[in-house]
C-alpha cells in the first residue's frame, strides 16, 4: 500500500468529512439552543440540491447565482419548518419535537419524490470543478479544494459571528441558559430562527458538495449523510461548533479509511462502521470529544 | 407614582397552585422585601411578574400599564429587570460579554458606556475580571456580575431573587451593601429573600409569604420586631 | 453520564431504523393501486364474461425504470387481446398494484390480489428481491405468479406455482463472460458487486464461474451496497493498483449503474465496462451521460433484431405508448402477459389458478419477443439466448446474440 494511495483515501475522507462537518454544525447550533435533534436537517440538503438542479436546467442563470438562490430557498424552508413544525410543539417537550422532526423528514422526502420523481437524476457541474490537480503526490480536484476552503471559511466566519456579533453572543447565551437570556431582553425566537437559517444555508452548500462529487441526486440522498453528520456532531460533542467540525472530519476520515484500507469483503458495511465509531467514542467520551457536561438549565 | 401593582395573582404548575391570590404594591424609589420559607411561592411570584411564567389569574401592572401577559424578553425594554436566583450568569461567556448582554436592547452607545462605568464603579472587582469566563468567578463575584448585568439595561424596577443564597456571611454583607447603595441612588427594588433579617434591615416595607399567600405585611422597621416574624423567620439570626 | 450515552444511542438507532425504512420504502402509503389500476376487486376471478389477472410491478422507487415499461407492455398485451375478442370469448380484466420497490408492499399487494381481487394468475416484477417476497405469498395461496423480469435461478425453488419469463442470471452472466473472453479476447476482469441484492450477488458468482471456466480470471473484486452514492474509495483502490485488469464488470441494479459509470470515468478509468441486465435501463444514459458511452450490457433482447415478432412488438409499443420500448423489460412484460394468456387459453372453460398453473407447465416453444419459452416440471426457468448491447450515441445498439 503506497503513501500516495493512503493520501488519496485520506483526501476522500477529508472531503466527505468536510461535508459532514458543515451539516453537523447545523445540527449542533440548533441542538445547543433547543436541545432538539432536527432529523429533517439532512433533507434540507436535498432540497438545496434540487433547487440548484431546477435552476441550472431551466434557466441560463450563472452557477454562482443558482447557488445563492438555492441557499436562500433552503434558509426559507428551514425557517418555515421551525415556525410550523417545531415552535408550536416547543412547550410539549423535547420528545415531541424530535418526533415532529422525523415526520418533517419523511414529508420532505415524499414531497420531493412527488415533485421530481423518485428516480435518480444526473447532476453535473461544469468540468472546471472535476479537474484534477497534482501537488507532489497529492491529487486534488477543484471541488476538493473548494470544499476544504468552504470549511475553513465557515469556521472563521462562524467564529467571528459567534464571538463578535450581538446575535452570536445572544446565541451562546441562549444555548447556555434560555431563561436568563430572556431576562436580558433576548428574544429566543429570533435567535432560534437565526440558528435554523444558518444551519439550513450551510446544509444547502453541503448538498452542493455531495451532489457535485456524486454526479447524481435523488430525493432520499440527504438522509443518510444527515444521520452521519448527526453522529459527527455527537462524536465531537453536540452543541460545540469546533466539536461538530472535528467530529465531521473524524467520521469522514474514519469512514473512508475503513472503505479504502480494509479488505473488500467488509468495506460494503461502511455505514454500519460509522455507527460503531459513534458507540466507541461515546464509551470513552460520553459527552463527545469536545463536549463538556450539560450546563444547568432552569 | 405606583411602580408595580400585583392584584390577586394566581399561578399554577400543572394541578398545583403555587401562588394563590397574592397582591402587592411598590411605590417608586421604594425597596420592598418579599420574605418567606422555601416553597412559599416567592420565586414563582417573581417569575410571573418578570414574565417567565404565565399567570392563571389576577393582574400585574407596571407604571399603571397592564403587563400580565407580556413575556420576559419584552419587559426588559420597559425597565423591569430580574436578577435571577442562583445568579445564572453565562458561565462560558466572559464578564465583559455578560455585561454587554445586559445592555442587549440598548442601542445608544453612550448610554451603554455610562452604565458600564457606573457598574464598574459599583463593582471594581469586575473591572479586574473583565476578560475572565464568568464561570471562574467566586459565588459573591458572580452575584455582583448578575446585579451589574441587570443594571446595564437601565432598569426602573429591579427584581432580585435570593441574592444572598449560597454566599458566605461576608459576601452576603457586601451584596446587601450594594443594594443599600442602589436604594440610596433611588432604585426601586423588589427583593425576595429567605434571609429575613438582612432583608428587613434594608427594605422600607415587607410582605411575608406562606404557602402561596401573603400572611403579613407592613413597615420593615415594625415587622422586624413583630413576634410572629421573630418566631418564624428571625429565630436563629438574632 | 450513563443515561446520556443510552439516550444518544437510542436516538442514533432510532434514526438508523427510520433510515432503513426510508431506504426500502419510497412512500408510506402501501395500498393505492397503480396509476392506471383497476383495483376495485371483490368479484370472483371468473365472473361470467371476465377473468381477473393480477399485475404487480414496482411503478415507483428504484425499480421503476424497469417495471414501469414492463407494466405498460403487460397491460398493452391484454388490451390488444381484449380488443380482438379476449380468450375463448371472455374478456381479461387486469387488476394492478404498485409494489413501490418495497418487499413488504409487494407481499401485501400479492395477498390483496389473491384474496380481494380473486385473480387466476399474477404477472410482474423485474427484481428477485421483490419476486421472492411476492412469490412466496402466491405459492402459499396456490396462485401462479409469472415473474416478468426477475432472473435469479433459485426463484424456481419457491415452488411449483412460480414461473420466470426471463432467462436465469446464469444465462445473462455466462453470456457476458463468454463475450469478454471469446469475442473481446480479454481475460483479466475487475468486478464491482452490490452486496445487498440476490440478483447482483448471483450474477457476480455466475460471471466468475464462467469466466474462470473460459480461462479468464477475476483480478480484483470490490463491493458496495445498493444506493451508496460514493464510489471514491473503490475507484482510488482500483486506480492505485488495477492488477492488470482489462475490463470492469459491474454487478449492479438500475438506480446505481449510471452513478457508477459516471464516477469511474470522471476519476480517469478508461477501460471498457460491462454489466448485466440491471444496466438495461435508460438511467444508464440519463445519469451516466457521456460516461455511459461504450458500456456493454448483457440482456434479454435487442429491438434491432429483425425477427417479425420483435419488430411487431416495437411497432405496437411505439404507436400506443408514444415512445420506443425503453429497454428489454418492456418486452419481458409483454411476454409475461403472453405466457399467462396462453395458459389461460389452454384451460378452456375451467379457468382456475390450479388449472392455469398446470397449463403453464405445459407451455412448449412459445415464440415470444425475448426468445422461445418452454417450461418443464423441474424447471420454470426458460432457456433462452442472451443479447449483448452497447451504448452508442446515448442509445442501446445490438452487438451480439449468444447462446451460452
Amino acid at each position: 500500500m503506497s503513501a500516495e494511495y493512503i493520501i488519496s483515501q485520506l483526501i476522500n475522507g477529508l472531503r466527505l468529512g468536510s461535508v459532514y462537518a458543515i451539516v453537523a454544525v447545523g445540527y449542533s447550533i440548533v441542538y445547543g439552543i433547543l436541545r432538539l435533534i432536527n432529523f429533517a436537517h439532512g433533507d434540507i440538503m436535498t432540497i438545496g440540491v434540487y433547487i440548484m438542479l431546477l435552476f441550472m436546467t431551466s434557466t441560463g442563470m450563472p452557477l454562482w447565482s443558482v447557488i445563492v438562490v438555492s441557499v436562500l430557498v433552503s434558509v426559507i424552508v428551514g425557517v418555515l419548518i421551525e415556525r410550523f413544525a417545531y415552535r408550536p410543539l416547543r412547550s410539549a417537550g423535547e420528545e415531541a419535537t424530535l418526533i415532529s422532526s422525523l415526520a418533517v423528514s419523511t414529508l420532505l422526502q415524499n414531497l420531493l419524490q412527488m415533485i421530481f420523481s423518485p428516480q435518480k437524476k444526473a447532476f453535473y457541474l461544469p468540468d472546471f470543478f472535476t479537474q484534477q490537480h497534482q501537488f507532489g503526490i497529492v491529487k486534488l480536484s477543484t471541488m476538493n479544494i473548494l470544499t476544504f476552503a468552504a470549511v475553513i471559511i465557515m469556521v472563521i466566519a462562524l467564529t467571528l459571528v459567534v464571538q463578535k456579533t450581538k446575535i452570536g453572543t445572544a446565541m451562546r447565551a441562549c444555548s447556555e441558559n434560555l431563561d436568563a437570556s430572556r431576562l436580558m431582553g433576548i428574544k429566543p425566537n429570533q435567535v432560534i430562527v437565526f440558528a435554523f437559517a444558518v444551519g439550513s444555508g450551510l446544509a444547502a452548500l453541503a448538498g452542493l458538495m455531495l451532489a457535485g462529487e456524486y454526479k447524481t441526486i435523488d430525493p432520499l440522498m440527504g438522509f443518510v449523510p444527515g444521520l452521519k453528520a448527526f453522529c459527527a456532531a455527537v462524536v465531537g460533542g453536540i452543541g460545540s461548533l469546533y466539536g461538530a467540525v472535528a467530529g465531521g472530519l473524524v467520521i469522514g476520515v474514519a469512514e473512508m479509511l475503513f472503505a479504502g484500507l480494509m479488505p473488500t469483503s467488509v468495506t460494503a458495511y461502511r455505514d454500519a462502521f460509522v455507527f460503531v465509531v459513534l458507540i466507541v467514542v461515546l464509551l470513552f467520551w460520553p459527552n463527545g470529544i469536545f463536549g463538556r457536561s450539560e450546563g444547568r438549565r432552569s | 407614582m405606583m411602580m408595580l401593582k400585583v392584584d390577586n395573582l394566581v399561578v399554577r404548575y400543572g394541578g398545583i397552585t403555587a401562588v394563590d391570590g397574592v397582591s402587592l404594591e411598590l411605590e417608586e424609589h421604594e425597596t420592598v422585601a418579599l420574605i418567606g420559607a422555601n416553597g412559599a411561592g416567592k420565586t414563582t411570584t417573581l417569575h410571573t411578574i418578570s414574565g417567565l411564567l404565565k399567570a392563571a389569574g389576577g393582574k400585574i401592572f407596571f407604571q399603571d400599564e397592564e403587563i400580565t401577559k407580556v413575556p420576559a424578553e419584552n419587559l426588559v425594554a420597559r425597565g423591569v429587570v430580574q436578577v435571577p436566583e442562583g445568579r445564572q450568569v453565562f458561565a462560558k461567556l466572559t464578564v465583559e460579554e455578560n455585561l454587554r448582554l445586559g445592555a442587549y436592547l440598548q442601542k445608544n452607545k453612550q448610554v451603554i458606556r455610562a452604565n458600564h462605568e457606573k457598574v464598574m464603579t459599583l463593582f471594581p472587582i469586575l473591572q479586574e475580571r473583565r476578560r475572565q469566563a464568568a464561570g471562574t468567578l467566586s459565588g459573591g463575584e458572580q452575584q455582583m456580575l448578575a446585579i451589574g448585568r441587570a443594571l446595564m439595561s437601565n432598569p426602573k424596577l429591579l427584581l432580585l431573587d435570593e441574592p444572598s443564597m449560597g454566599l458566605s456571611p461576608l459576601m452576603t454583607q457586601q451584596v446587601f451593601d450594594v443594594l443599600l447603595e442602589l436604594k440610596k441612588q433611588g432604585m426601586t427594588i423588589l427583593l425576595v429573600e429567605q434571609n429575613a433579617y438582612e432583608a428587613l434591615t434594608i427594605s422600607d416595607r415587607a410582605y411575608i409569604m406562606e404557602t402561596g399567600n401573603i400572611t403579613l405585611e407592613g413597615r420593615s422597621s415594625e415587622l422586624i420586631h413583630d413576634p410572629r416574624v421573630k418566631d418564624a423567620y428571625l429565630g436563629g439570626d438574632l | 453520564m450513563k443515561k446520556k450515552i443510552t439516550k444518544l444511542l437510542v436516538l442514533a438507532l432510532a434514526g438508523a431504523m427510520v433510515f432503513s425504512l426510508a431506504a426500502c420504502s419510497n412512500s408510506a402509503d402501501t395500498n393505492s393501486p397503480a396509476p392506471s389500476g383497476t383495483g376495485d376487486g371483490g368479484s370472483a376471478a371468473v365472473t361470467g364474461d371476465t377473468i381477473n389477472v393480477g399485475a404487480l410491478f414496482n411503478i415507483t422507487g428504484g425499480q421503476a425504470s424497469l417495471d414501469e415499461p414492463g407494466y405498460r407492455a403487460f397491460q398493452l398485451y391484454f388490451d390488444e387481446l381484449n380488443a380482438a375478442g379476449g380468450i375463448n370469448g371472455r374478456q381479461i380484466k387486469v387488476v394492478s398494484y404498485d409494489g413501490k420497490t418495497d418487499q413488504t408492499t409487494c407481499a401485501t399487494n400479492t395477498t390483496k390480489l389473491i384474496d380481494v381481487d380473486n385473480v387466476v394468475a399474477i404477472g410482474g416484477l423485474s427484481d428477485s428481491n421483490y419476486a421472492f417476497s411476492a412469490g412466496n405469498v402466491a405459492q402459499a395461496a396456490e396462485v401462479p405468479f409469472v415473474f416478468s423480469g426477475a432472473t435469479t435461478p433459485s426463484l424456481n425453488d419457491i415452488g411449483n406455482y412460480v414461473f420466470l419469463t426471463a432467462f436465469g442470471d446464469d444465462t445473462c452472466a455466462y453470456a457476458a463472460a463468454d463475450y469478454v473472453t471469446n469475442e473481446l479476447g480479454l481475460t483479466k476482469v475487475y468486478m464491482l458487486v452490490d452486496q445487498s441484492m440476490d440478483f447482483t450477488t448471483t450474477l457476480a458468482r455466475c460471471f466468475q464461474e464462467r469466466l474462470e471456466a473460459n480461462g479468464g480470471e477475476i483480478v480484483m473484486t470490490d463491493n458496495y451496497m445498493n444506493k451508496d452514492p460514493d464510489f471514491s474509495a473503490q475507484i482510488d483502490r482500483f486506480l492505485n493498483d488495477s492488477k492488470g485488469a482489462e475490463i470492469l464488470f459491474f454487478s449492479s441494479v438500475p438506480d446505481d449503474i449510471g452513478t457508477i459509470v459516471k464516477q469511474y470515468r470522471d476519476k480517469g478509468v478508461t477501460l471498457p465496462f460491462i454489466s448485466g441486465d440491471g444496466a438495461d435501463t435508460p438511467l444508464l444514459m440519463e445519469v451516466g451521460g457521456e460516461a455511459a458511452e461504450g458500456t456493454l450490457v448483457s440482456t434479454h433482447c435487442s429491438f434491432e433484431n429483425q425477427d417479425p415478432v420483435v419488430q411487431d412488438f416495437v411497432t405496437l409499443y411505439t404507436e400506443t405508448q408514444g415512445t420506443a420500448p425503453e429497454n428489454a423489460f418492456a418486452a419481458l412484460g409483454y411476454d409475461c402477459a403472453h405466457v399467462i394468456a396462453t395458459a389461460i387459453e389452454m384451460c378452456g372453460d375451467d379457468v382456475t389458478p390450479a388449472n392455469v398453473r398446470d397449463n403453464l407447465e405445459k407451455i412448449q416453444d412459445l415464440r415470444c419477443v425475448t426468445g422461445t419459452i418452454s417450461y418443464t416440471a423441474e424447471s420454470h426457468v426458460p432457456q433462452k439466448s442472451a443479447t449483448i448491447l452497447e451504448v452508442q450515441d446515448g442509445a442501446f445498439a445490438f452487438v451480439a446474440e449468444l447462446n451460452p
